[in-house]
């Protein structure tokens, strides 16, 4: 009897502890399924993604500050709704004395500042619909000659606003399949890039061009865009990128294909609207196909324009492979013009030993003097190791006068300041340099970095030797005392007086 | 000195113009300022007064540099232009430098963001002045 009494306790005891296990879990559950008030519902564009995840990872060593985020985003839940101009307005005063902070090096204050300003903006995003389209319609009735705080701060937020929702769109779209999310948008912007310059570079250049938004359903207005560049210049470069954009995502996305594009560009390569030429050019040359280049190539020599030269050898420089892109600049060097210095430095930061390889290469044959030069100067401020070698071997073993004038500003740039002295001081001696005018006036500019890297003595020194030669430019002699003026006022006043 | 003495030359042994026989017909050219962008870094928007040019980078990009070629004018062959011309000076193709500072600016990228941390005059270019090829002659 005490047998079954103890078993029946036990039963019940057991059932309770069940019972209680089923509630736990139930909770459990509960809680799973109805996330925190701040996260639940949230709009993870990608901008307010990133921001957040920045945020994760700036607060992950101090957990207090987290939770006192997270206790602002519960209290913005509860706040009444707000209109966009609203929050603009405050944003935008937030940013101001954001830039205030920052200009008086109140570093504290500017990331107080700055953490308040995430918030307030993944509020704004989260609570508010259609962030995006707002920004664009306030982005476009912008002036673009406000160039004041205020008005940057404003424009860099509605740019913002812009970019991310569009960023969104886009990726929800990939994620449902629809890949046509973010087309009407991207329209709207076409659409308000005509107004001026500063609009076409913010949403065109830096927003809409190499980005994967537009194809096939944009094509009418970025033609029309093509059309308007005819009347307004500052839209060529612009209208020109976002063709080539739309290119290369119809082909990637088989809505054109490769060859079709490729005919197209051959068609157009002799159009008369000058960004529907400069992006079928663009196009025909980053294909990387031998035939095609050649043909870019020749029609550029025969057009001998300058501007478009150097057009096309920026893009040479961007996007063909380093080797590639060496042959294509040392046949736009003449057609150019005076010098092609940029598209050589942009080729020396992807590639500095394909560079200096190509320069030791002519060097060794004596060819083409005008790409040595470059070569020598792109691959000496490529921030190479070896720039400072290379430009010693090309003073020492170089025959060409501009190479070596050219190796000079290397070396007083970036060589140690003696070192850089014993060249200048060989270049006077050398009559190829000294006995002409043009060569003496880049001798009195490579003062300006020895300068600059408080080489006072080697300075005056050179300076000493330059002014006497007779060759010396009177324009040339004003600013070699504009450089002894500054750099070293006091021996300057001194000479004045003796004069 | 040596270009009037050898075109006075010219005209005696000759008997031709000045203008017909040795005037190289060169004109000078003003080329605008070009201010060319290296490849951006992604940071903030730049904002730069240099020497007077007023560099505006794109809104959301920094340049890893910017090279500038002041306005200048060059020289070229213009047939039948009875003009010469001849170095007035030495201009400079300055290089900047930037790097990005992107401590607080998530947000706005203004300015500040986008620093200039160095410039090196890399390279020269002369700009001419233009003059008659008869002023030549007269001066020799």
């Amino acid at each position: 009897m005490m047998g079954a009494r103890t078993s029946m306790r036990g039963l019940a005891l057991l059932g309770l502890g069940c019972a209680l296990f089923l509630l736990g879990l139930a909770f459990f559950l509960w809680q799973a399924g109805n996330p925190l008030p701040a996260t639940a519902g949230k709009k993870m564009t990608p901008g307010a993604g990133e921001l957040m995840q920045v945020d994760r990872m700036q607060r992950s060593p101090a957990a207090p500050m987290a939770n006192a985020d997270r206790l602002a985003d519960e209290r913005a839940m509860t706040r009444p709704a707000r209109s966009f101009d609203s929050y603009l307005q405050e944003l935008v005063d937030l940013g101001c004395e954001l830039w205030q902070r920052v200009e008086s090096e109140d570093e504290a204050g500017a990331t107080e500042i700055d953490a308040e300003l995430r918030r307030l903006y993944r509020e704004l995003t989260q609570h508010l619909p259609a962030t995006d389209e707002l920004a664009l319609s306030e982005r476009g009735m912008l002036p673009a000659q406000d160039q004041g705080v205020r008005g940057q701060v404003l424009r860099q937020l509605l740019n913002r606003l812009i970019r991310d929702g569009l960023a969104e769109r886009w990726e929800k779209g990939m994620i449902l399949g629809q890949r046509n999310a973010s087309d009407h948008l991207a329209r709207a912007m076409l659409l308000s890039i005509a107004k001026d310059a500063l609009i076409a570079t913010d949403l065109g250049l830096d927003t809409l061009a190499d980005g994967p938004y537009l194809g096939a359903a944009q094509e009418r207005e970025v033609m029309d865009l093509i059309e308007l560049s005819v009347e307004e210049e500052f839209l060529v470069p612009v209208a020109s990128a976002l063709l080539l954009t739309t290119w290369k995502n119809m082909e990637e996305r088989g809505e054109r294909s490769s060859s079709g594009i490729d005919s197209l560009a051959l068609i157009l390569k002799d159009d008369s609207n000058p960004a529907r030429r400069l992006a079928a050019l663009e196009h025909l040359l980053a294909s990387g196909s031998e035939n095609l280049i050649r043909l870019v190539l020749d029609l550029a020599g025969k057009r001998g324009d300058r501007a478009l030269a150097r057009q096309l050898a920026h893009c040479a420089a961007n996007k063909l492979e380093p080797e590639l892109a060496l042959r294509v600049l040392s046949e736009l060097v003449d057609l150019a013009g005076e010098e092609l210095v940029s598209p050589f430095m942009i080729l020396a930061t992807r590639d500095s030993a394909a560079v200096q390889a190509a320069y030791e290469q002519r060097l060794g044959d004596l060819v083409d003097a005008r790409v040595r030069a470059e070569l020598i100067t792109g691959c000496g401020f490529s921030g190479s190791p070896e720039s400072i070698d290379l430009a010693e071997t090309a003073f020492n073993q170089d025959p060409d006068p501009e190479v070596l004038s050219r190796a000079l500003f290397v070396l007083s740039a970036k060589a140690k300041p003696a070192l850089a002295e014993e060249y200048l001081a060989r270049a006077l001696d050398d009559p190829r340099i000294a006995t002409d005018s043009g060569r003496i006036g880049s001798l009195v500019l490579c003062l300006q970095n020895l300068g600059k890297r408080g080489a006072y003595n080697s300075l005056s020194r050179i300076a000493e030797r330059i002014r006497v030669l007779p060759q010396l430019l009177p324009q040339d002699r004003r600013e070699m005392d504009r450089i002894l003026q500054r750099f070293l006022p006091q021996r300057a006043g001194e000479k004045a007086a003796k004069r | 000195m040596i270009r009037s003495v050898s075109l006075s030359i010219c005209l005696c042994i000759s008997g031709l113009s000045a203008q017909d026989f040795d005037c190289p017909d060169q004109v000078t050219r003003i080329v605008p300022t070009r201010v060319v962008y290296g490849p951006n870094l992604g940071c903030g928007g730049l904002n730069v007064d240099m020497g007077g040019v007023q560099l505006e980078g794109t809104s959301s990009n920094c340049p890893s540099f910017a090279v500038i070629v002041p306005s200048h004018a060059s020289t070229q062959h213009s047939a039948k232009s009875q003009t010469y011309t001849r170095p007035l000076q030495t201009i400079k193709i300055t290089r900047l430098d930037f790097a990005c500072r992107t401590k607080w600016f998530l947000i706005f990228p203004i300015g500040s963001e986008c620093r200039r941390i160095g410039s090196d005059v890399v390279s020269a270019l002369s700009s001419y002045q233009q003059f008659p090829c008869v002023d030549a002659d007269l001066q020799g």
